[in-house]
């Protein structure tokens, strides 16, 4: 009897252990980039694509690079994708100028620009095409095709925020202190779907003049959240003080401004 | 003797197929909640990006003028009627929201809604871009939407 129970105790043992391992499979599946990731970013890319126009800053690219400036048009590019792009994505622009040369159109110019520099580092990049009409130097008309190609960077961080309090335990949040007081701050890092994710971030304190104060911390990680502190002291100046966080290639992700009275 | 064997197979037999059972119901428990909390997960999403596509894209009832370029009196219009679900609920906002208009560093401009909880359950949060028009002057911002359950 002894052998017998023993066997049918092992094989029951096996069979419990292979139906754990194919829950645990199913468990452990992940679907595939879902549509609305795919939707999300391209309509940032149109959303680029269409301030990029109305805001004249492709028209003034255009003129730029056209006259031989070609470099001031990339620090202009670079200093507009600042403003308008997320902190995780990176772009590549593609601008395209037809004219008519009394039969059908031709290219005339096309000029390339990246931000921050960089060929694509991911497979999915999202693409969007926009046509404008303009009319150049000799009030020719001419028609531009516009084409944006953004993609993730490397550390897909989204969203990172910043988070004031007055204690320790994070339980008082606020944006106003006075002198002496320690300031409590927590950076959480997410990405477009609000899962906490991991970064290396720089945290500068910046005193009202914009100077550093040496108060933060360099390359520290978010493991989706990190917390520290900092003090204010009596001869600290009075005013708005920024908390900033950039990522570890220098990018800024995030600014925080507080207030410090009497 | 063989009695006595056989019942101790059944005693064996019965111990594994409860523990079978058990951790079955329970991976199978882990499995629907998981399944709920992506699914609700997933409407959160759906109604973030269409709030924000309807505020961003559309010139009726959205705050623009044109697509993404936003225009300070329909925005005015929807701040203050942000705690309206009525209101809400024509942008396709029926849960916890957040709005959030900010600078290019991330300094708010104009707010309304909740406050973010800590862990708000299925808690997303999409950003998009705009032109905000003030006069003459414009001005880049970032459009947020965050909607937990």
């Amino acid at each position: 009897m002894g052998m017998r129970g023993f066997i049918l105790f092992v094989d029951a043992i096996f069979a419990a252990l292979l139906v754990l391992t194919l829950f645990s499979v199913l468990l452990s599946f992940r679907f595939p980039e879902s549509p609305q990731e795919n939707y999300y970013y391209t309509a940032l890319s149109k959303d680029f694509l269409e301030i990029l126009v109305q805001s004249g800053t492709a028209e003034e690219l255009i003129n730029l690079s056209e006259n031989g400036m070609k470099d001031y048009a990339s620090i202009l590019f670079k200093e507009f994708s600042m403003k308008a792009l997320l902190p995780d994505l990176q772009c590549k622009l593609l601008i395209e100028v037809y004219r008519w040369n009394g039969t059908n159109f031709t290219l005339k110019n096309n000029f390339v620009f990246y931000y921050p520099g960089n060929e694509p580092v991911s497979t999915n990049v999202y693409t969007a095409k926009k046509i404008m009409l303009r009319k150049n130097s000799s009030n020719v008309e001419e028609f531009v095709v516009l084409t944006s190609n953004l993609w993730l960077s490397s550390l897909n961080v989204t969203i990172i925020s910043i988070n004031t309090f007055l204690d320790g335990d994070m339980k008082y949040p606020s944006i106003n202190f006075r002198k002496n007081d320690t300031v409590f701050y927590r950076v959480r890092a997410m990405d477009a779907f609000g899962n906490p994710i991991k970064a290396n971030v720089s945290v500068v304190i910046l005193d009202p003049n914009g100077g550093d104060s040496g108060k933060g911390v360099q390359n520290v990680l978010v493991d989706g959240t990190y917390q520290n502190s900092f003090d204010f002291e009596e001869n600290d100046a009075i005013g708005a003080w920024k908390i900033v966080v950039y990522d570890s290639s220098g990018r800024l992700m995030s600014v925080k401004q507080i207030n410090l009275g009497e | 003797m063989k009695a006595q064997a056989f019942s101790l197979d059944v005693v064996v037999s019965i111990l594994i197929l409860g523990l079978l059972i058990i951790s079955i119901s329970y991976l199978t428990n882990q499995i629907i909640q998981d399944s709920y909390e992506q699914r609700r997960r997933e409407n959160n999403v759906n109604q973030a990006l269409l709030a924000l596509r309807i505020l961003l894209e559309d010139e009726e009832i959205g705050i623009v003028d044109q697509r993404n370029l936003i225009n300070s009196t329909k925005l005015k219009d929807f701040l203050n009627n942000c705690d309206n679900e009525t209101f809400m609920s024509r942008f396709g906002i029926t849960r916890n929201f957040y709005f959030r208009i900010s600078d290019e560093f991330y300094s708010p401009l104009y707010e309304c809604g909740y406050s973010v909880p800590q862990k708000g359950e299925g808690l997303v949060h999409f950003t998009r871009i705009g032109l905000l028009r003030n006069g003459s002057k414009e001005k880049i911002v970032r459009v947020s939407l965050v909607i937990w359950a």
